[in-house]
């Protein structure tokens, strides 16, 4: 008897190890973006999964990509833009939760003439240089605008500097970072509503990881969901969690600046007209972008709907 | 109490001192306000220049050094350019930045892709410190591009140095820097390299955390980003911009000064924050574009100027209860005689006028009014005793005038009917003086059937008047006894008075002398007004008379008499000019014409004619004070009447009431001769035994014997009883009627008798005649 609780001790640590292990990066540093994954580390829902989650960040050197690209990352978080590249490039990637509705881009300058896309030709306008900016380089290319664009790593010191006429942004972190500087009478160009609206940011596995484990992916999408959601039902004490990860990688920020980061992608998740997300990527939404990257030259190949589907339908 | 409260706050002193100390409060506090006004705004300049100079301060020692980087810079720039065909000396270059200049901490030369073919895409010698050592590597691969970095891609696109945003440098040194970027331009005007020199702002944090104006003050430091570089709360540092924190996500006018201050404005600002006010102070940092705040609290800038108000505020408080009690005291002194003053003033219109008197030793206007009050009580004494005389002497004339118009009534004939016992003659007069005494005068009396009378009017009133008055009656009686030609009495008279005038007084004049046989009337008129003739139906006439002079006037005037006949039942009536000129309130006359109406619809009666006149007169007058005497006698002769033969019978009687008993034999025999009935006889015997019942009662001392004589006449038409008595004067008629309507035990003893012969009798008269009561008594029968 004494035996057999002895061996049931011991396989306790056993069956605890035998957790998965699952790395996931999103696609940039941390912050409200990622709300979500926080709040499902934090608050256990991986782990009542039965997954051992390790957030990694990624680096300059090492992005999200290449993370997953070289099997160092196994779910990663994308732009849809970014993933069908990929996919047109031979990265076989599943979508597997469609988190943004929306696409958060924006064009922001301090010259209050400057209110329309027309209105930036030949301007410099900045652009991340991580290459978040395919999508935002279309209406240069349909309207033939000649913008001089210039990359930037770092955030809006470009911006400030006064170095551009414009910058890109996103609305839930370079606009903020811009209203936070004092520049709250900017002129704003918002790409949501336009015919550059878009799915954004997703969460993304190759197709071979997602084939081999599929009950494991499944189950950190639905963990990953439920700390959305959970994010959504209380976002001060979610902005809590998300400074303790901005902290632990000594970013710069603070708490106001990711409240509103995190008011703001919870409301991009949600589709026109709705105010809740179906974490879904629509068809016809996945087509519409399809042709448009297509004609653009943004993918090599048109890619098919059902190449990327998974995960959340 | 509540009466001795009101007193007290209705009080001169309390007002007064509420008044002056009202006035004095208001005068501190404009005082205070003002004062403390001025001195908050000084002092509030005199913080702001100082907080100004302390920052001033603190940003130049800044700026002097971020100048001294950027020089350092500037001149090494030159060196690189030297050294440009040597990509390996840049090494010594960036070390010898750090060698000669203790401020900065790192220094490359990160040049432009693929410049030294040899070098690849990233070349980048880099130096930086490490506690006192000095390391070299390169910093750009792979994994790092700076040529993205905002060092290297601001200053290459604005093509200027740049001072770059802080940050945290996580590479080695852990501690928050900024870089200044010098873009190197080839010959050609092509940029190949940026040349930056890292710095800590650990001491520049130092520096602004120096300035310490007020105990509590703090200070920020904003980057042109707003980005926190200094800050009381560290966790802010780096992590949190001015536009959002707590402060200017409450306050848009924070936020404003943030604008103010990243345009590298200079300013001062004031805030309320958590229910405390402060002042906030900012200035640029000109190399960077950066800014520092200095923010001290109001509670501390004006600790002093407060602390100053509180001490002025309880000085001011306590000069002021000071004042209160000295102004109280003081002019509750200076008026305390006030209300003595009241008091004596009460004391002495009570009549007390050695009322005590306050006592003032100042010589002030409390002392002029003691003085009065002095001066007036001693002029009231002196008064008063002054007018006690006064009243003594009037009354002492009053009563001699009294005893003077007594005496002169006196001399006149005052008893109606004068001759009762005469049938021939109606006569009644009547004179009312307008003063005490008076100048009219009337007289008359019959001698040898003949009837002197006259009437007069002496010049003026009064004393005067009365005297020359007195004269003439007494000079009419004397020589109208010896002299029966009325020219020749009046003359006489005329120059018994004008002899000895020399007052110019005179009087003027009538004299009648009437035979009361045959109506003949001679008559002499001296300046007096025509008497009046009423005949019988009311016409009145004036007598036919010569005006002549008054006497008195002219002596030896010749006085024409003049005789006339008076008609039987013709009125003859005499008057002064005291009736026809009576005065209404209007001052109109009464007029002859009046009284010539009055006389026409008079009463035939004497005595009724003459109230009738005096009444319509005094209606007229309707209360205005008499200016004239008044004096009038009217007379009617009846003797041509026919006179019944008239028989008269006498008892004479002692004082004792056994005598009554003989009365029943006087009235028996006039009864027998005149038919009287029984009624007749029993009530003249009731009269005649209480009248003579009056007299042995009354007119005789007890035990003293006396006399009563009775007279009885009767002519067939009335009866008359006459009862004479020698007693003590008496005069039954003044004797009140008995109240009949009393219970007999309830009257008043007497009066009852005369009360009967009043019932009974026609007329009842008394009168005082040589030393003896003469009750007459008539009735028609």
């Amino acid at each position: 008897m004494r035996l057999f609780i002895r061996f049931l001790l011991l396989l306790l640590p056993l069956q605890l190890s035998a957790q998965t292990r699952i790395v996931f990066t999103p696609q940039w540093t941390a912050q409200s973006q990622f709300a979500g994954y926080y709040v499902a580390l934090e608050k256990g829902f991986y782990k009542s999964v039965g997954l051992d989650v390790e957030i990694v960040h990624p680096s300059v050197s090492s992005p999200a990509v290449n993370r997953i690209k070289n099997g160092t990352s196994d779910i990663v978080t994308m732009q849809l833009l970014n993933a069908m590249s990929e996919v047109s490039n031979g990265l076989e990637l599943v979508n597997l939760m469609q988190t943004s509705q929306h696409s958060g881009l924006q064009v922001i300058s301090k010259d209050k003439s400057i209110r329309t896309f027309e209105d930036l030709r030949g301007k410099r306008v900045g652009i991340w240089k991580a290459g978040f900016g395919e999508l935002a380089k279309m209406p240069d290319y349909d309207l033939n605008l000649g913008i001089e664009w210039v990359p930037f790593i770092q955030n809006i010191n470009l911006f400030i500097s006064g170095a551009i006429d414009a910058t890109l942004a996103m609305s839930y972190s370079e606009a903020l970072k811009i209203k936070a500087a004092g520049f709250d009478d900017v002129s704003v160009i918002p790409f949501t509503g336009t015919v550059y609206d878009f799915p954004d940011d997703g969460l993304y596995t190759t197709r071979s990881y997602y084939e081999k484990n599929r009950k494991n992916v499944d189950a950190f999408v639905e963990a990953s969901r439920r700390g959305w959601e959970w994010a959504r039902e209380n976002v001060d004490e979610t902005v809590r969690i998300v400074l303790k990860y901005t902290t632990k990688e000594n970013i710069a920020t603070n708490y106001v600046m990711q409240k509103w980061m995190l008011e703001d992608v919870l409301k991009l998740q949600c589709p026109l007209g709705s105010d809740y997300p179906t974490f879904r990527l629509e068809k016809k939404d996945f087509r519409r972008l399809d042709s448009v990257a297509l004609e653009k030259g943004i993918i090599s190949r048109s890619v098919r709907y059902e190449e990327m589907k998974g995960g959340v339908r | 109490m509540n009466i001795r409260f009101g007193r007290y706050i209705h009080s001169f002193s309390t007002k007064l001192s509420f008044y002056i100390l009202l006035v004095v409060a208001l005068i501190f506090v404009a005082g205070f306000v003002w004062n403390y006004r001025s001195s908050r705004d000084f002092v509030s300049n005199e913080a702001v220049e100082r907080v100004q100079a302390s920052l001033d301060g603190a940003v130049m020692k800044i700026d002097n050094v971020l100048n001294s980087v950027e020089t350092a810079v500037k001149n090494m720039s030159w060196v690189v350019a030297d050294n440009i065909d040597d990509p390996e000396s840049m090494y010594r270059l960036t070390r010898m930045m750090l060698v000669d200049n203790s401020f900065i901490i790192g220094s490359a030369v990160a040049f432009e892709p693929n410049y030294f073919e040899e070098k690849g895409h990233y070349f980048s010698p880099y130096s930086y410190r490490v506690g006192d050592s000095i390391y070299n590597k390169q910093l750009g691969r792979e994994e790092y591009d700076y040529h993205y970095d905002d060092w290297y891609l601001i200053p290459k696109i604005l093509g200027k140095p740049y001072w770059s945003e802080p940050y945290f440098d996580e590479g080695g040194a852990d501690m928050m820097m900024t870089t200044y970027s010098f873009p190197l331009y080839d010959d050609e005007g092509k940029l190949f390299a940026i040349f930056t020199a890292d710095v800590s702002l650990d001491w520049f944090a130092d520096q602004v955390n120096c300035i310490s104006p007020y105990e509590n003050s703090y200070n920020i430091m904003i980057s042109r980003g707003g980005t926190f570089i200094v800050h009381s709360d560290k966790s802010v540092v780096l992590n949190e911009t001015f536009f959002i924190s707590s402060s200017a996500i409450g306050d848009s006018r924070f936020k404003e000064v943030g604008h103010k201050m990243q345009a590298g404005e200079r300013g001062v600002a004031t805030f309320e924050r958590d229910g405390q006010e402060f002042y906030f102070v900012y200035a640029p940092i000109k190399t960077t574009g950066w800014s520092v705040a200095v923010s001290c609290l109001y509670s501390e800038v004006f600790a002093g100027v407060d602390s100053m108000r509180n001490n002025m505020f309880w000085i001011a408080a306590f000069v002021l209860v000071i004042m209160a009690v000295l102004c109280y005291v003081t002019i509750f002194r200076l008026t305390a005689p006030l209300a003595q003053f009241a008091q004596s003033a009460n004391d002495i219109a009570h009549g007390n006028f050695s009322a005590r008197l306050p006592r003032v030793k100042s010589r002030n206007e409390m002392r002029m009014l003691r003085d009065s009050f002095d001066y007036m009580q001693r002029s009231l004494i002196k008064y008063t005793e002054e007018l006690k005389t006064t009243v003594a002497n009037n009354e002492r004339i009053e009563s001699e005038l009294r005893i003077a118009r007594e005496i002169q009534l006196g001399m006149i004939p005052k008893i109606f009917p004068p001759f009762p016992e005469r049938k021939d003659i109606d006569l009644y007069a009547m004179l009312v003086p307008a003063k005490e005494v008076g100048g009219d005068l009337y007289d008359f009396f019959i001698e040898d059937e003949k009837l002197y009378f006259i009437i007069g009017d002496v010049s003026g009133k009064g004393v005067p008047a009365s005297l020359v008055m007195a004269v003439t009656c007494r000079l009419f009686r004397t020589v109208a006894s010896h002299v029966s030609d009325p020219a020749e009495i009046v003359a006489s008279l005329n120059n018994a008075l004008a002899e000895s005038n020399e007052s110019n007084m005179f009087c003027t004049f009538f004299l009648g002398i009437l035979d009361l046989q045959s109506g003949k009337l001679l008559y002499c008129n001296a300046g007096h007004n025509a008497p009046l003739l009423v005949a019988p139906g009311g016409i009145v006439t004036p007598l036919d008379v010569k005006p002549n002079l008054p006497l008195g006037v002219i002596g030896g005037f010749p006085y024409v008499p003049q005789e006339t006949m008076l008609e039987k039942g013709t009125l003859l009536f005499l008057y002064t000019d005291g009736v026809t000129e009576a005065e209404n309130p209007a001052k109109e006359l009464y007029s002859d014409a009046r009284l010539k109406e009055v006389l026409a619809a008079a009463n035939s009666d004497v005595r009724s004619l003459v109230n009738d006149v005096k009444s319509s007169v005094d209606t007229y007058a309707a209360g205005t004070e008499q200016s004239d005497d008044i004096t009038i006698l009217c007379l009617r002769c009846n003797a041509e009447e026919d006179c019944m033969c008239e028989v008269e019978k006498e008892l004479h009687l002692v004082n004792e009431l056994s005598e009554i008993a003989k009365l029943p034999l006087l009235v028996g025999e006039l009864a027998s001769e005149f038919n009287f009935s029984e009624e007749q006889v029993f009530n003249f015997n009731l009269v005649l035994e209480e009248a003579v019942t009056n007299v042995v009662m009354y007119a005789y001392p007890e035990g003293k014997s006396g006399s009563i004589d009775l007279v009885a006449k009767c002519d067939g038409k009335s009866v008359m009883f006459v009862v004479s008595d020698s007693g003590k004067p008496f005069d039954p008629t003044l004797v009140p009627d008995a109240d009949v309507t009393l219970p007999a035990e309830e009257r008043r003893v007497g009066g009852l008798g005369i009360f009967l012969i009043r019932q009974i009798m026609d007329s009842v008269e008394y009168r005082r005649n040589g030393g003896m009561n003469v009750l007459v008594m008539s009735k028609k029968i």
